[in-house]
């Protein structure tokens, strides 16, 4: 795409002259005027460029001075020669990159009348101006401004200020600039102070007040070192900087909208993460894994979880157009990985070219063919991909065949006697049927099936399959094991589609079906039944909980999908739901003798204990689903015109920002495997090479962000020219340039950063230096800091002593306010109820579900999930006081916490206070904060006529309460 | 520092924004209040820079014709040609087989059964509006309407309906209007919240909280959920048994050892902020309650309002508590008809009658009562409410059978009263069935666009930073007020 840079405000001087005279037009000027050209512009041109809010591309077309003076592509007109008019030249469409209308091409004989106009002089009336009042838009940035900007620059590695600055190459490049600017920094912080902000940065926890006794009194010189070394080994390193990562990843584990449905198996992308930092998994190791895990030549369960990021976005499973939301999910990928990886906001440029960075709408569409082949979001299980961990045991796999064998042999014993009993029970015995589609067995059920592949979102209500095919149910080759054939079926696949009226929901529902090979079921676009392999027999599913949320009055539809590879082949179903509650199994019970004979409700009865001992004792063969990426098919990715899918301009091929990398993105043909492009290696491999200009600068100042709460770039996912300037553009190079040095060593930087003065000063203020660097641009004090949501929730856990720290797992959901459920379209299926002691996990492991927010995390600004969230809030309002004051988990903790300090603390209320402060503090408490508390207890005691208990109970509130415990200093 | 970046339409760049919403440095408003209550007199506080709410009120930008917004949210989409768009011609069609182009959660359809309108219209007020049997009682409050008959939305599916309604965005991540308003105007109240949102006793509408969710803002900006009974506020009750008195004590208490934890850290205004949040917070246990109090209310108000254990209470009381969080300044109250899922909101698919009989009839007396109250208290000059659902709803029949109607995002009726509207207008029109806006075709944007104006906001510059954008709720498009019903 050509680059403009021309600015054409300045032309302006050109015109005064010809613009001096009176306007005089002849008769005819004016009557075409009147009649052809005002109608013309007025209908197609000036929506845009002259009464709207915004003027597109500089041009005003709704005065003769703007037609003359041209937008930032040149002038709309030629006098001279019309026929080089810009004007014309767009509207024709000759111009390829700037073809106008957008919307679609005008009629050729209102063309003509440009052309006309044109070569009549222009003639415009004075009466028929519109001045225009809207802000002028242009296009494009500007692309030299953009190459000299430092943070596309590659950086160099900068010389170290002198020895004379400091021992530390962090604190010689720190105070060469204090010195510089006369101000005077702060002296190390106290021990008790520093091992309270080292525990919190690296774990996320506090220390216990012995932990901090033993480092005051410790008198080794290198107590600090150590003590970061062993915070680093700690595995709740990784639960701190995993959340980190989670915050800039967008993780949710639910789509978001109307259903906000769940991601399945999605926390075990939050494991890898964690583990990833406790391993000091190398930075371009994370990268490659992140954006093309399943595509390496060494992938593993580990690689392949990590792509799980390309699928953490939200997701409208109902989408009003869905190519548009095929784009919005590719989007999504495109703009939060430019953002994370290379601090760019590429996203900007979806619509049209960048408007202040040097990035171009050709650049983002390039861009986004890196990804254009993954498949799309898709309901419940179908994302997810089957991984095995590293060298699984011979011995164990055929174990596990063996299980899967007599396993195949009891469930088809009890499926299809239970199945069998269903269809044969006397309907008297069960409720009123809501609903009733019948398969083979009783007479067969008419479907619309397509034995081509209908493309995407045929499972959905909204999908037109009037033109399939009509066949009655079962579908199969005649002579397969088990089959009713009504239609002959023999190709591979085959797709079917039934719809259905519903007065009203049934409260039970059962599936019963019979599929050779691989089905999978829909209703109403949600996937409810998935099996692989074939079954020689009718089988029975109670879905009533997996399927009726589905379900809706009026019109459903059932979508089916059966993969067909060797020998038989077959498919039937039904679908009978009912006005109660169905207990199939008490059926059987009941009736089993009468409808199945004796001797086979015996076989079933002995079959059935069998089974459930035989489930539990499934051997691991070390095989799971992730919830991950894959390709299929080849897609061609056009830039968008505006972002709109029905505008396709020129086709693109995948390519890196021109700005940072002019090279072509080439995919070795090596990298190309039977599911896979190969495009996201190449992508990974460039974004992870120590040549790249942003990478490892974005990272660095993201560590250092982390440690010093705010990065030596504030605006950490824009490096570009909104963003703001480095504070220390030195350090940051310097910093970078070891990070890849070090083998993008993770804890290396943690080690360097932390070992600094900078790092060590004391926070309190100075006042010469408050008033020289209110901002503490340069460092010459730590800044305070709140405590993040998840600090503030497991600190308080941890007080009262009751954090449980077991690791890993599927996410846990403490209880929520009612107040809080009842905002969920559905109160009573919204959240989970996780046991107490599951409830007092860490907050890293709470289920985050994009509607539906604990409040104490909510309230203290946790991660928005619907982006990137490079930096997060730290607001302070009444409705967070509440919380903390009223709200049932800080009372409820409040309760635990002075049970505790009863306990522990000594038999005098003096020594109960002192006990208290001392946890919430990390630090012996002063006798006069002793002093205050005991106060406190003993007025609140007269107050409220409390008991010792009850005072003492309050007193735990507050110390839950105080800004000592929130804040770091 | 420096600072050469874009600053575009004058708005704070981002980190004077980041340092003012954990409150700044400003000489205005909360600080000194507090300071006459004698709060900030103690000498460790004397160096105290002032803390001022990121909520506190701040002027409009331009004049403003309403105080507050009450958007009265028909969850679920009410057929427009069922109640407030009069088609005569759909009649005699009923049962018909007609070409005509719909969109909805059945798909495209290109021919469809007529269903005629299953209600009589009447004729009322000087304007001689037709309404439907459905609100007769809002029928009579037509002169201080103006009807849009021709809204477009760009989904006609709910969970994106939604959204876009209530966010201008059919994605996910962005701010609902309330909070955009609670950004650019603050709370005039600050022991109430900027935001209130009033949920169907059925529950919430699908996506929950992402209905009112502050997006890229701060949580601050956020919608806050109030009942009409029970606890109005999520925590604002006290814990059970520590009685207020009790609560005051531990507060001062708390207040000195914060204030001595604060002696050493003076320029630090975000403890100073802390602080003051918990006098704030213990300002609105006393005033919230008294505020959703509606028992002092006489009978004959509690009656205008249907709030008299008919079928009309819920919303009612509602209604109710909407005109006092107006009088009490709270900037923008969503009130939602409609909950949960299928009939338990005006997603009529299955049968049309039963469906609107049951929220109109909830709904319409409430409705009424709140203008009329409104009026002659005088609030309704500076009230604006809006009502209307995520979309409207086809003018033929989505099954074989039954009189249920599909989605239709391609032309639906909102109205506004109240707020610097003209009353009496309706402008705007779908065709003669219904089936899609033809003329002053009134984008969702349009209505964001006059509803942010009548506010005194200009809806093209309030903008955000974020993403790399300054993003706006009316989009980059933009988006004019629609001129056509401003008085």
């Amino acid at each position: 795409m050509k680059l403009f840079k021309h600015k054409l405000f300045l032309v302006v001087l050109l015109f005064p002259l010809f613009l001096c005279g009176e306007r005089e037009y002849t008769d005819e000027q004016i009557a075409f005027w009147e009649d052809e050209a005002f109608p013309v512009l007025e209908e197609n041109c000036w929506s845009c460029h002259g009464i709207s809010k915004k003027i597109r591309g500089g041009l005003v077309l709704t005065t003769l001075e703007g037609v003359l003076m041209g937008g930032e592509f040149g002038a709309a007109v030629d006098l001279k020669t019309p026929a080089n008019s810009l004007l014309l030249k767009m509207t024709t469409h000759q111009d390829k990159d700037h073809e106008m209308p957008p919307d679609g091409k005008m009629a050729d004989e209102d063309i003509a009348v440009l052309a006309k106009w044109i070569e009549l002089g222009v003639p415009f009336p004075e009466a028929d101006e519109v001045e225009p009042e809207g802000e002028i838009v242009h296009h494009g940035a500007d692309y030299e401004k953009g190459k000299q900007h430092w943070g596309f620059k590659k950086a160099d590695n900068p010389p170290l200020p002198d020895e004379r600055m400091g021992r530390h190459p962090i604190d010689r490049f720190v105070n060469h600039r204090l010195e510089k600017a006369q101000i005077p920094s702060n002296g190390q912080t106290e021990d008790h102070v520093l091992i309270r902000r080292v525990y919190y940065d690296l774990t996320g926890l506090p220390p216990s007040p012995s932990e901090v006794e033993a480092y005051v009194s410790d008198q080794d010189h290198n107590k600090f070192s150590q003590l970061v070394d062993r915070l680093l080994a700690s595995p709740h390193y990784g639960e701190k900087w995993g959340r980190h990562w989670l915050d800039l990843v967008r993780y949710a584990e639910t789509n978001g909208y109307e259903r906000d449905g769940n991601k399945p198996e999605i926390w075990r992308y939050r494991d890898y993460v964690i583990d990833s930092f406790n391993q000091n998994k190398p930075y371009d190791r994370l990268v490659l894994e992140h954006i093309a895990g399943d595509e390496l030549p060494d992938a593993d369960a580990a690689s392949i979880t990590a792509t799980g990021y390309q699928r953490l976005g939200v997701w409208d499973d109902e989408p009003a157009d869905r190519t548009l939301a095929k784009f919005d999910y590719l989007d999504d990928i495109v703009r939060t990985s430019g953002e994370v990886f290379l601090g760019m906001t590429i996203g900007c440029a979806r619509c049209h070219d960048h408007k202040i960075d040097p990035i171009s709408a050709k650049d983002y569409y390039s861009m986004l063919s890196f990804f254009a082949n993954v498949t799309p979001h898709r309901q419940a299980q179908s994302n997810l991909v089957k991984v095995t961990t590293r060298n699984p045991d011979p011995q164990a796999s055929q174990n596990r065949r063996n299980w899967e064998n007599r396993r195949n042999q009891l469930q088809k014993n009890v499926q299809s006697l239970k199945s069998e009993f269903f269809a044969k029970l006397d309907p008297k015995h069960l409720p009123a049927p809501t609903l009733t589609l019948s398969d083979a067995r009783a007479g067969g059920l008419d479907w619309k099936y397509s034995l081509e592949n209908p493309g995407d979102s045929w499972e959905t209500n909204g999908f037109g399959d009037f033109e399939w095919h009509v066949g009655k149910s079962g579908f199969g080759l005649r002579g397969t094991p088990g089959s009713i054939v009504n239609t002959e079926w023999k190709t591979q696949d085959i797709w079917l589609r039934h719809k259905f009226g519903l007065a009203e929901l049934p409260k039970s529902l059962f599936l019963s079906f019979h599929h050779d090979e691989d089905i999978s079921v829909f209703l109403n676009g949600r996937q409810i039944l998935h099996r692989t392999g074939y079954s020689t027999y009718y089988q029975t599913e109670d879905v009533t909980k997996s399927a009726i949320p589905a379900l809706q009055t009026g019109q459903n539809v059932l979508a089916v999908h059966v993969k067909q590879t060797i020998g038989g082949q077959f498919f039937d179903l039904s679908l009978r739901g009912f006005s109660k509650p169905v207990n199939l199994d008490h059926l059987i019970n009941k009736h089993g003798k009468e409808v199945l004979s004796a001797g086979r409700f015996n076989l079933y009865k002995k079959d059935k204990v069998s089974l459930a001992k035989h489930i539990k004792a499934e051997p691991s063969a070390g095989q799971y689903s992730v919830l991950a990426v894959a390709e299929s098919g080849n897609h061609p990715i056009h830039v968008l015109r505006r972002g709109n899918p029905a505008l396709p301009g020129p086709v693109v091929t995948p390519a890196f920002p021109s700005i940072l990398d002019n090279a072509k993105a080439e995919v070795p043909e090596s990298y190309k495997t039977s599911n896979s492009s190969g495009r996201r290696r190449v992508l990974a491999e460039w974004l992870a090479s120590a040549d790249n200009p942003m990478t490892a600068r974005v990272m660095v100042n993201r560590i250092w962000q982390y440690h010093f709460g705010r990065g030596i770039v504030r605006s950490s996912n824009d490096f570009g020219l909104q963003g703001d300037d480095p504070t220390h553009p030195d350090l940051l190079n310097w910093l970078a340039y070891k990070f890849v040095e070090s083998g993008w060593d993770i804890k290396a930087m943690h080690r360097l950063i932390m070992s600094s003065n900078a790092y060590q000063r004391s926070s309190v203020p100075n006042d010469q230096a408050l008033l020289k660097d209110p901002l503490n641009d340069l460092f010459w004090r730590f800044d305070m800091r709140r405590l993040q949501a998840e600090e503030v929730r497991d600190s308080i856990l941890a007080a009262r002593g009751s954090l449980n720290l077991q690791m890993g797992g599927p996410s846990v959901t403490p209880p929520l306010p009612a107040i809080v459920l009842t905002t969920a379209s559905k109160p009573d299926q919204a959240w989970g109820k996780s046991s107490p002691a599951q409830a007092n996990r860490r907050s890293v492991y709470v289920k985050v579900k994009r509607s539906l927010q604990d409040p104490i995390l909510l309230s203290h600004d946790a991660a928005d999930t619907d982006a990137t969230c490079p930096v997060r809030f730290t607001t302070t309002v009444p409705t967070q006081a509440l919380t903390m004051i009223n709200g049932e988990f800080v009372n409820d903790s409040a309760l635990t916490f002075a049970e505790r300090i009863r306990k522990q603390g000594g038999s005098t209320l003096h020594d109960q206070i002192k006990h208290g402060l001392s946890i919430v503090f990390s630090r012996m408490p002063e006798p006069e904060e002793i002093e205050a508390g005991v106060r406190m207890v003993e007025e609140v005691k007269i107050a409220g006529n409390l008991t010792d208990k009850d005072a003492l109970d309050r007193f735990a509130l507050l110390a839950l309460n105080l800004n000592e415990f929130i804040y770091l200093d | 520092m420096k600072s050469n970046k874009p600053n575009f339409c004058n708005q704070l760049n981002r980190r004077e924004f980041l340092k003012d919403i954990g409150g700044g440095f400003a000489a205005l408003g909360l600080t000194g209040m507090l300071a006459q209550d004698g709060f900030f007199a103690s000498k460790a506080m004397a160096r105290v820079p002032e803390f001022v709410n990121p909520l506190a009120p701040k002027p409009a930008p331009l004049p403003a014709k309403a105080k507050s917004v009450i958007f009265l949210f028909m969850y679920g989409g009410p057929s427009h040609m069922d109640t407030f768009d009069y088609k005569p011609e759909l009649y005699p069609l009923d049962g018909k087989t007609i070409q005509v182009k719909t969109f909805g959660r059945g798909g495209h359809r290109n021919e469809s059964r007529v269903v005629g309108p299953k209600w009589k219209f009447k004729q009322y007020g000087q304007c001689g509006k037709y309404v439907s049997d459905l609100f007769p009682h809002v029928g009579e409050c037509v002169d201080d309407i103006a009807f849009l008959h021709s809204m477009t939305a760009d989904s006609p599916i709910h969970g994106s309906a939604m959204l876009m309604m209530n966010s201008g965005n059919l994605l996910s991540g962005h701010p609902s209007i309330g909070s955009w308003v609670n950004y650019g105007l603050g709370s005039v109240n600050e022991n109430l919240p900027g935001f209130v949102v009033m949920l169907d006793k059925l529950g919430g509408p699908i996506s929950g909280a992402k209905n009112w969710s502050s997006g890229y803002m701060p949580a601050s900006y956020q919608g806050t959920v109030l009942r009409s009974q029970g606890t109005p506020i999520l925590d604002l009750q006290n814990s059970k048994g520590i009685a207020r008195t009790q609560q005051r004590t531990l507060l001062d208490h708390l207040r000195m050892m914060n204030e001595d934890h604060l002696s050493t850290r003076y320029d630090n205004t975000n403890l100073a902020a802390r602080v003051a949040s918990y006098e704030l917070a213990y300002k609105m246990q006393s005033s919230a309650p008294e505020a959703v109090d509606i028992d002092k209310e006489p009978a004959h108000i509690k009656e205008l309002y249907g709030v008299d254990g008919s079928r009309t209470d819920d919303f009612g009381r509602k209604c109710l508590l909407a005109r006092r969080m107006v009088e009490r300044g709270v900037r923008f109250i969503q009130v939602y008809s409609g909950g949960h899922h299928n009939d338990a909101n005006w997603d009529a698919h299955g049968d049309l009658v039963k469906n609107h009989e049951l929220h109109a009839g909830n709904t319409d007396k409430p409705i009424a009562g709140l203008l009329k109250d409104l009026k002659q208290r005088g609030l309704l000059d500076e009230t604006l409410v809006v009502w209307g659902g995520e979309f409207g709803r086809q003018p033929t029949a989505e099954y074989k059978e039954g009189t249920g109607r599909d989605h239709n995002s391609y032309g639906f009726t909102m109205w506004m009263a109240g707020g610097g509207i003209k009353g009496g207008v309706s402008v705007g029109s779908t065709d003669e069935l219904g089936s899609r806006a033809v003329d002053d075709k009134f984008h969702v944007r349009r209505l964001h666009a006059t509803i942010l104006n009548q506010l005194g906001l200009d809806p093209n510059n309030l903008t955000f930073f974020h993403g790399g954008l300054d993003k706006s709720l009316v989009g980059v498009e933009g988006a004019d007020p629609i001129k056509q019903i401003i008085a």
